[in-house]
């Protein structure tokens, strides 16, 4: 089924060229999907238009099969759940139990309830023992991890990241990748949408598309993507460490490509 | 000269309940002419030091040298323009700050300020934004209606544009795409060649490997290792605290089944690639 439809979008911001032009694609339900592309290439203007935050220009976006109209934004928006780029943006208690809580309690969840589901979410996301911590004194992987709780125990059927690792150290950055996997595990049905320049973080995905130039220049495995070197170039983007290697070295490549002892191995062939 | 750090402090909100130490007496060198990391976790205190080097925050105990130049604890030095025009800090975001409504006069603000006239100003922003890789067509257009990356570039420009002679950036990579990323780290290295200080904080430690001829490890406000990048990833300084480049978990595996590897492979994917490929 079908998670997120989208069907001839066009988009342009007043008086300047289209940074959208007629993009269609189909995201099923349960996919893991990452969403790159350089500056400027639309890609958060796409995930601002899915989530109901800029008004559309031309063309329809369906999500859980509901058509995306002024009138459905509110159902729709409660199937969708966000995490941003800057982790001190998102931080609206003054500790992490107070921080799930918030969203809790504008789902109008009886008190009762709350402090099991808090504990529950906070678990799912490995903070179950920084509960009452201040955010302070929380790095930034584990004030998004909290962002991600928070959003879970909005039950969304789709997760959409938006940079949710670029302002990350890369401990930072291993910790959301580890826990995107864990959650995949976890809510096998949940879709998740990660808008990502890193392309390490992009070779984990079900499913790449890349925007380029407001089209969508390429939707596909990301082991087709990255094996192609002319097209990556063009597109801007990089490669992955391993498949640098694998232009490198074709002749040498190991079979387990991801195993760095592995290539060692290879190499001194 | 080298910018000298004498047993710095730093507490923000002193004597009030948000009161937090950033820095616990820190006395670094920074060598002239050097391509200086720094590195740490979030928070670990990187963007409070570099504040501290052009005279932006002062110490609250401590004093540092810049360019012959005593800073003292909790006093702002009289010659602070002179800091402050010999040490150019980009900060996070940068293109955040732009203000003015054409490019050039963006770049033209901190000549100005700086006592330059409109003139020199104007000669000064076209080198910087030529530097920066905008051309005329650019001299024109406003800020705001640029892309991030060349907003960034125009940021930059702003601040090359007084002719530091050390250069202080805060993440100059983040949020950009690689290819605009390589590009920042090229014009840097351009900078260094022509003689610049580079100093840069930076989370990515590939960067780090391949550009660094030094680098301060920071933790808790407190430099804890200073160091090089041979010495921090492959040498006595090695550490399991931080992730490390994948080419360096290569380049062990290589050495230990007996691969010779040299000093320049050891520190980009395209030097080892070159140096197999000819053996």
């Amino acid at each position: 089924m079908a998670m997120i439809k989208v069907e001839h979008l066009s988009f342009a911001y007043e008086d300047t060229k289209k940074v959208l032009n007629d993009i269609s694609l189909t995201i099923p339900q349960g996919q893991y999907v990452a969403l790159m592309g350089h500056n400027g290439s639309g890609k958060s203007t796409l995930a601002k238009l899915l989530a109901g935050l800029l008004d559309k220009k031309t063309g329809i976006i369906t999500i859980d099969g509901e058509v995306l109209t002024p009138s459905s934004i509110k159902e729709i928006r409660k199937k969708l759940g966000i995490v941003f780029q800057n982790p001190d943006n998102q931080f609206i208690g003054s500790t992490v139990a107070d921080d799930l809580a918030f969203g809790l309690e504008n789902r109008l969840v009886p008190h009762g309830k709350m402090q099991s589901m808090i504990e529950t979410y906070a678990d799912q996301v490995g903070m179950k023992s920084f509960l009452h911590q201040e955010p302070t004194s929380l790095s930034g992987g584990q004030k998004q991890r909290v962002a991600i709780a928070g959003v879970l125990a909005m039950q969304p059927k789709v997760l959409l990241l938006d940079e949710a690792t670029a302002m990350l150290d890369p401990q930072g950055k291993k910790e959301i990748r580890d826990l995107i996997l864990t959650i995949r595990k976890q809510y096998p049905t949940l879709t998740i949408l990660a808008i990502t320049h890193d392309v390490e973080e992009a070779v984990l995905a079900d499913q790449v598309m890349v925007l380029n130039q407001g089209q969508l220049a390429f939707h596909g495995l990301p082991d087709t993507l990255f094996k192609d070197v002319k097209l990556v170039t063009s597109l801007k983007l990089t490669l992955p460490f391993v498949y640098q290697l694998l232009a490198a070295f074709p002749k040498h490549a190991p079979k387990q490509i991801f195993d760095l002892n592995a290539w060692a191995d290879a190499l001194c062939r | 000269m080298p910018i000298k750090l004498h047993h710095v402090f730093h507490v923000y909100s002193q004597k009030t309940p948000f009161q937090f130490e950033a820095l616990h007496d820190v006395s670094v060198v920074i060598e002239e002419h050097s391509f200086t990391a720094i590195i740490g976790h979030t928070g670990s205190g990187k963007s409070t030091l570099i504040q501290h080097l052009n005279a932006l925050l002062l110490p609250t105990s401590g004093s540092l040298e810049v360019n012959e130049i005593v800073i003292q604890a909790n006093q702002l030095p009289k010659a602070v323009k002179k800091i402050r025009q010999y040490a150019g800090v980009v900060f996070q975001f940068p293109e955040a700050q732009l203000f003015e409504e054409h490019v050039i006069e963006d770049v033209m603000f901190g000549p100005l300020n700086f006592g330059k006239t409109k003139i020199e100003a104007k000669q000064a922003a076209q080198l910087a934004l030529q530097q920066v890789g905008l051309d005329e067509s650019f001299y024109d257009r406003s800020p705001f209606e640029l892309s991030g990356g060349e907003r960034r570039r125009v940021a930059i420009a702003g601040i090359l544009a007084m002719q530091p002679k050390v250069l202080i950036l805060d993440e100059p990579t983040a949020g950009l795409d690689p290819v605009g990323a390589a590009m920042m780290m090229s014009l840097f290295t351009q900078l260094h060649q022509q003689g610049m200080t580079i100093i840069i904080v930076t989370h990515d430690m590939e960067l780090v490997l391949k550009f660094a001829s030094h680098v301060k490890v920071m933790e808790h406000g407190k430099v804890i290792k200073q160091s090089t990048p041979k010495d921090l990833f492959y040498g006595k300084d090695a550490s399991k605290d931080f992730i490390k480049p994948p080419l360096v978990q290569l380049i062990k595996a290589l050495r230990k089944k007996g691969k010779t590897i040299s000093s320049t492979q050891e520190r980009s994917l395209t030097d080892l690639v070159q140096g197999w490929k000819v053996s």
